[in-house]
C-alpha cells in the first residue's frame, strides 16, 4: 500500500501521463510534499475579495483576418515526427492493440 | 570590424573556451560565414548591428537548426520556421552564430538542469552561471558574442546576467514577440536580451520589438527609446525595497549593493525607502502559476508530432507515458507533476486560484509604488554564484533564487540587471548585479537610468580571468 504522499504523486503522474520508475517515486513524493508545504504560506493571506489575475494582456490583441493564408509545407511539418506514413503521422493503436 | 572578421574572431574564442564552459548546444559555422560574406558585400549597413554576431537560447526556434530547449523530449528537433525576434535581427544584418545551453525548458536557476550537461561560470569554473539562460550568460561573459537573445519567465535573463557580470533586460510583457519561443509559462514568458552593455540592449530592442500578428499578446507600444541618454540622475526618484536588501544576508554582497546605491545617489538620484508587503510571497506565487502553466504547455511532448518516441507497452497511452517519462528530465517532471496536482479536481481553487489572486496583489502594489518613484532598485541576486551541485537536490533552495526577480515577472514590468561590482570568495572575484524595475511599459526609462549608471561605473567592462588567456 503506497504512502499517501506517494499516492498523491502517482495520481498526478497518471494525469500528466508520465511513466515513473519505482525507485524515483519516494524522492519525487517527498519533493512534492515539501514544495506544497512551502506554497501553503499563501493561505495566510486574505484574498477572498481579490479577483484572480490570469493574464497581463489587457486586450484581445491585434488578431488577424479570418482567411486562408500560405502555410508551411506538409513535409516540413512532418519532418520532426518519429513515424510518418503516406504523408500522415503514424501513431500506436489507441484501442490497445499492438502495432 | 567586417562581418567575416567578427565571425572568425568569435569562432576562435569559442574554439578556445567552449570546452571548459559547455555554453553552446549548436554552432552554425558555415551558415555564419556565408551570411557574413553576404553582409560584407553590401554597400550600406542595415542597422547598428550589421555584421554583429549573436547567440540564441536553445528555446528560440531557428529554421533548420537543432532547437531542443535542452530537453531529450526535443532532441534532434529542427524547426521549420524562425522565431520572429530572430528573423527581425537577421533582417537587420545581425549574424546568428549558434544556440546556447539552458536549464531544460527554462526550469532552473543554475544551468544544471540541461539534458546535455551543465554550463560553467567563466568567473569560476566550479560555480554555476545561473539560469535558466545559463549558456547565453556564460557565452556573452566569455566574449563569444556581444549579445544573446534569450527568455525570462521569472528571472532567467536577469539572474544569470548578474552572476556572470553582464547586462540583462526583461522587457515589459508584450513588448517583444514570443512567436517561435518554446513555451514554458505563457502568462509570464518574455523574450529578453543579455549583452556586454545596456547600449547594446537598446540597439537590439530598437530592432526586435513591436506588434507581431503571430503573437496576440504583443502590443503597439510607444517607441522604446523616447528618452535621450542621461548624464546625471538629478530629479530621478529611486525606490529601494528594504525587504529586498534584507534578503542579501551575505555581508560583502550587501556592501557591494549599498555602494551601487551610493553611486546612484552621487549621480543625483533621490533614494526613497519602499515597503512592499506582498513581494515576499512572489516565489510561491510564481512557482505555483508557472508550474501549472508548464504542466499545460508541456502536454504537447507526447512523441507523436515531434521528438523521440518510446514504445512503452505499444498502446498509444503507454507510448505517450513512456515517451514523457524518458524525455522530460528530473526538474521538468517535478514541475509538471506539481502543476498537474495543483490543477487537479478539488485542488485548483486552493492552489492555482489563490496564487492568481495573490498575483493581483503583487502587481497592484508594485504598480502603485511607481506613483512615488521612477524606478525600483535593489540586488538582482541575494548572493554570488553558488557551486555546481550545491542545490541540485534541494528544489526549494533553487526556487528561492527567483525571490528578487519574480515580482517584476508576475507584474509584467520591465526590469534590467547591470553589473555592480564583485565580491571575493576563495580568492576569486564573483560578480553581482543591480536590478532596476520600471513602471508598466516604462522600458525606456529603465534602460536610460541603467545606461547612466553604466556610463558612470566600469563594472560592465570587467572580464573573467579565463578570457585573459586568449587576448
Amino acid at each position: 500500500m503506497p504512502h499517501p504522499a506517494e499516492e498523491r504523486l502517482l495520481r498526478a503522474a497518471e494525469l500528466a501521463r508520465i511513466a515513473l520508475e519505482p525507485h524515483e517515486v519516494p524522492a519525487l513524493a517527498r519533493d512534492l510534499e515539501r514544495t506544497l508545504a512551502a506554497w501553503a504560506s499563501l493561505s495566510a493571506l486574505d484574498v477572498e475579495h481579490v479577483e484572480p489575475l490570469w493574464s497581463l494582456a489587457e486586450s484581445p490583441g491585434p488578431g488577424r483576418a479570418d482567411r486562408v493564408a500560405p502555410s508551411l509545407e506538409r513535409g516540413e511539418l512532418l519532418a520532426g515526427a518519429a513515424e510518418v506514413e503516406d504523408g500522415m503521422l503514424r501513431v500506436p493503436d489507441a484501442l490497445g492493440g499492438a502495432r | 570590424m567586417k562581418a567575416r572578421a567578427a565571425v572568425e574572431s568569435a569562432l576562435a574564442r569559442i574554439e578556445g573556451l567552449e570546452g571548459e564552459l559547455g555554453a553552446l548546444l549548436d554552432v552554425d559555422e558555415d551558415g555564419a560565414r556565408a551570411r557574413a560574406d553576404v553582409l560584407d558585400r553590401e554597400s550600406e549597413p542595415r542597422s547598428p548591428l550589421h555584421g554583429v554576431p549573436f547567440l540564441v537560447k536553445a528555446n528560440l526556434c531557428w529554421r533548420g537548426r537543432p532547437t531542443s530547449a535542452a530537453s531529450r523530449a526535443l532532441e534532434g528537433y529542427r524547426p521549420p520556421y524562425d522565431a520572429t525576434v530572430l528573423a527581425q535581427l537577421v533582417a537587420a544584418g545581425a549574424n546568428p552564430l549558434g544556440s546556447c545551453n539552458m536549464d531544460e525548458f527554462g526550469f532552473g536557476s543554475s544551468g544544471e538542469h540541461s539534458s546535455f550537461g551543465a554550463t560553467r561560470n567563466p568567473w569560476d569554473l566550479s560555480r554555476s552561471p545561473g539560469g535558466s539562460s545559463s549558456g547565453c550568460a556564460a557565452a556573452v561573459a566569455a566574449g563569444f558574442a556581444p549579445f544573446a537573445l534569450a527568455s525570462d519567465t521569472g528571472g532567467s535573463v536577469r539572474q544569470p546576467a548578474a552572476l556572470c557580470g553582464i547586462s540583462g533586460f526583461k522587457p515589459s510583457y508584450g513588448r517583444l514577440s514570443r512567436h517561435g519561443l518554446i513555451a514554458f509559462a505563457s502568462s509570464l514568458d518574455t523574450v529578453g536580451v543579455l549583452a556586454d552593455s545596456i547600449e547594446r540592449i537598446e540597439q537590439v530592442l530598437a530592432i526586435a520589438s513591436g506588434l507581431d500578428p503571430r503573437d496576440a499578446t504583443t502590443r503597439a507600444l510607444p517607441e522604446v527609446f523616447a528618452e535621450a541618454p542621461r548624464e546625471h540622475l538629478r530629479g530621478v526618484r529611486i525606490g529601494v525595497d528594504r525587504h529586498a536588501l534584507e534578503l542579501v544576508t551575505h555581508s560583502a554582497s550587501r556592501a557591494c549593493v549599498e555602494s551601487a546605491l551610493d553611486a546612484l545617489r552621487a549621480l543625483g538620484a533621490e533614494l526613497i525607502p519602499i515597503e512592499l508587503a506582498f513581494a515576499r510571497h512572489a516565489v510561491a506565487t510564481y512557482q505555483l502559476i508557472s508550474s501549472c502553466e508548464a504542466a499545460s504547455n508541456l502536454a504537447r511532448y507526447d512523441g507523436l508530432r515531434y521528438g523521440p518516441r518510446e514504445r512503452g507497452d505499444a498502446t498509444l497511452q503507454g507510448s505517450i507515458a513512456a515517451t514523457r517519462g524518458a524525455g522530460l528530465g528530473r526538474e521538468a517532471r517535478r514541475r509538471v507533476l506539481l502543476g498537474t496536482f495543483a490543477l487537479s479536481q478539488g485542488e485548483r481553487e486552493a492552489w492555482l486560484e489563490r496564487a492568481a489572486r495573490v498575483r493581483r496583489l503583487v502587481r497592484d502594489e508594485l504598480s502603485a509604488c511607481f506613483e512615488r518613484i521612477d524606478v525600483l532598485v535593489g540586488p538582482t541576486v541575494p548572493e554570488p554564484a553558488f557551486r555546481l551541485g550545491e542545490r541540485l537536490d534541494d528544489p526549494l533552495a533553487m526556487y528561492a533564487c527567483d525571490a528578487l526577480t519574480a515580482p517584476a515577472s508576475l507584474a509584467g514590468l520591465p526590469a534590467a540587471s547591470v553589473p555592480c561590482g564583485s565580491v571575493e570568495e576563495d580568492g576569486v572575484a564573483l560578480p553581482l548585479g543591480l536590478q532596476l524595475v520600471g513602471a508598466p511599459l516604462a522600458d525606456a526609462r529603465v534602460l536610460a537610468i541603467a545606461r547612466c549608471f553604466q556610463s558612470a561605473t566600469a563594472h560592465h567592462r570587467a572580464q573573467p580571468p579565463l578570457c585573459g588567456s586568449l587576448s
